[in-house]
């Protein structure tokens, strides 16, 4: 049994004059342990799909699926304060900017300890316990200058430090951590990422990392999903998709990426034409077709994803032809 | 044929009055100390260091956004650095810059037309027919369309706003563009159309870059120099290649190696305490000298070094 089971999950926000669809069918299968990687433009359904997980778009947009199941259990109609609870306790969300995360009104010792006192740290000597054990975790030195400081005086990768510990509280059993190093200065987002890392491991967490760093994804992850304007592109083990592309976007955006270059300095460099085209006005057909240096007459239509045996891919045309 | 140079800096200094409390003495803070480079025409200068080591304020004083305290700053051949004023007609009109945020550099109630004109009415006698012309030039430079003039901001894509911003830059002809992260909130296919069009514009117009980018893949694709802050100070200056390969100073192999502790900057060593070298306190192979003399700037392979591992006095003792 899968820890986190997700299919065919779809989001939709009304706006003036209709609904846009945000997400369209997102599949995911979490094992225990794993690591994920999601990437995309931004736009692209990530973060959506994220916090429709999370439960956390209830009040502002429509959320179905086929199957949502966290261990079995169906979280897409969770009702009782108990069910939500539950599925708080098992799955941990870092977000992107930490000083948006934290109250800024509030010492850092205070803030831990709310999360802890829903966790059950009822007592006062626990939570201090707890408070110091999860911050020298995720490597903090000086524990007592840090609690006793607002979030305004920390860095932000002390800070990014601080909201992990917060998300390891309940001790997930999985954590999504989205774009957890874009706000950090490079030196910060090597050492976060490289903490994150080693938590997963000795945790035996599993793991779904939001990134635009292909090289991280590349390294860090077992699998890994790509996402174009709410749809699932291609997704299966990160070896695989990153060595062999199938879809003309993701080799695109391989290609394109700086660590990737190999060229002489200053001559221009590959890259996709055109822009990501807005969840208002999508191409018809193929939602990539009119960037897409391999789209033919077909393309008009739009394509299914079909499951090659190893990964899932949306496209008329793949990389290497079919495999079935 | 030797190039012109476009921007020279002699010991630019900045100083900042902190007040401690309402009665207490002001403290001084020094962001920038005695940085000194010279930029000639379709050069790139790439500026590292982590958040707090003056990038941003040597992009301010090279705008003409701020003053240095003291130094010298040549632009286009004319000293700017005596101009004491802060009106916004006397900023550097040969020296524009881009930021980060896309979004939250353009003003979300002004059309594109209105935002690209605006330096030109403040800044220029042009009139608007003429204004008009320019426009159009530069939206055709950076590849947009002259009906995208009529659009707001927010009906762009971040890398569609970015090229405006890039617009804006240039709408005054400047002869160096400061881009501060061009494309860390873009997303990856916008990245390389960013770099390629840049690279472009800077063949075609001669432009000089100053890039204060992260992504040292980037930099080593388009920067031909690279200059190193820490805490304001230079700690080591020299051509991408060697800088990239070879890093002399420790803080840039620690900054390259990405193998620093984690800094608090709260609770750190008080800096104007410090009367040796800036990084003595973070440094893995400190000695004597560090804490007490200030390193000098010497040549190492062709790159300017502050430390006293390569410095004079080092080697005398040593010997």
């Amino acid at each position: 049994m899968a820890l986190l089971q997700v299919e065919n999950l779809c989001v939709e926000f009304p706006v003036s004059g209709g609904t846009v669809k945000a997400l369209d069918n997102f599949s995911l299968r979490v094992e225990a342990g794993a690591y994920h990687g999601i990437f995309g433009d931004s736009g692209s359904g990530k973060s959506i799909a994220m916090l429709a997980i999370m439960d956390l778009l209830r009040n502002s947009a429509s959320v179905t699926a086929d199957q949502l199941s966290l261990k079995g259990n169906d979280i897409l109609t969770i009702s009782t304060k108990e069910q939500r609870q539950s599925l708080y306790q098992a799955v941990s969300i870092i977000f992107q900017e930490p000083e948006n995360s934290l109250n800024p009104c509030y010492r850092i010792a205070r803030q831990l300890d709310e999360t802890l006192k829903i966790h059950g740290y009822t007592s006062r000597k626990e939570r201090k316990l707890r408070r110091a054990e999860l911050l020298a975790d995720v490597g903090l030195q000086q524990i007592d200058a840090i609690l006793d400081s607002y979030p305004h005086q920390l860095t932000s990768g002390i800070l990014q430090r601080i909201m992990i510990a917060n998300a390891l509280a309940s001790d997930p059993m999985l954590l999504i951590a989205d774009e957890p190093t874009t706000s950090l200065d490079l030196s910060e987002q090597q050492k976060i990422m490289k903490l994150l890392n080693d938590l997963v491991k000795s945790r035996n967490m599993a793991m779904v990392l939001i990134s635009h760093d292909l090289e991280l994804l590349k390294q860090q992850t077992d699998f890994v999903t790509v996402m174009y304007c709410g749809q699932v592109i291609e997704s299966g083990p990160s070896a695989l998709i990153f060595d062999n592309p199938k879809h003309p976007y993701t080799e695109a955006i391989l290609n394109s990426a700086p660590s990737n270059w190999n060229l002489a300095p200053k001559s221009s460099v590959p890259s996709l034409a055109g822009s990501t085209p807005s969840l208002h006005h999508l191409p018809v057909g193929c939602y990539l077709g009119p960037r897409c240096p391999y789209a033919e007459a077909k393309c008009v239509q739009a394509p299914h994803a079909w499951f090659d045996g190893s990964r899932l891919v949306r496209c008329h045309f793949p990389i290497g032809g079919r495999d079935d | 044929m030797t190039k012109r140079a476009t921007i020279k800096a002699l010991s630019l200094t900045k100083e900042y009055l902190n007040s401690a409390n309402l009665f207490g003495k002001s403290e001084c803070f020094t962001a920038l100390e005695d940085v000194s480079f010279t930029l000639t025409q379709g050069e790139s200068l790439s500026i590292l260091g982590e958040a707090g080591s003056g990038k941003s304020t040597l992009a301010k004083i090279l705008v003409g956004a701020e003053h240095a305290t003291s130094g010298v700053l040549e632009i286009d051949d004319k000293d700017v650095s005596k101009v004491k004023s802060n009106k916004h007609q006397n900023r550097n009109r040969r020296v524009r810059m881009v930021y980060q945020n896309t979004m939250g550099s353009l003003n979300p109630s002004l059309t594109i037309g209105e935002i690209l004109s605006e330096p030109l009415i403040n800044m220029t006698k042009l009139t608007k027919s003429e204004r008009e012309e320019r426009l159009f030039n530069v939206l055709e430079l950076v590849g947009l369309k002259s009906d995208h003039s009529t659009r707001l901001p927010h009906t762009f894509s971040a890398g569609e706003r970015q090229r405006i911003a890039i617009a804006r830059a240039l709408i005054l002809d400047p002869v160096c563009i400061i881009a501060d992260e061009p494309l860390s909130v873009l997303e990856t296919s916008a990245q390389s159309q960013i770099v390629n069009l840049m690279l472009d514009l800077q063949k075609e117009l001669n432009l000089s870059y100053i890039m204060i980018s992260y992504n040292l893949d980037v930099v080593e694709h388009m920067c031909d120099k690279i200059m190193v802050l820490c805490r304001g100070r230079v700690v080591e200056y020299g051509a991408t290649q060697q800088v990239l390969r070879n890093p002399k100073h420790p803080y840039t192999k620690s900054l390259l190696s990405r193998t620093q502790s984690p800094i608090n900057r709260k609770l750190e060593t008080n800096e104007s305490e410090m009367k040796g070298c800036i990084y003595c306190d973070r440094c893995m192979d400190v000695n004597e000298h560090c804490h007490q003399q200030k390193p000098e700037q010497v040549l190492v392979d062709g790159c300017l070094v502050s430390c006293h591992q390569y410095s004079e006095t080092n080697k005398k003792a040593t010997n």
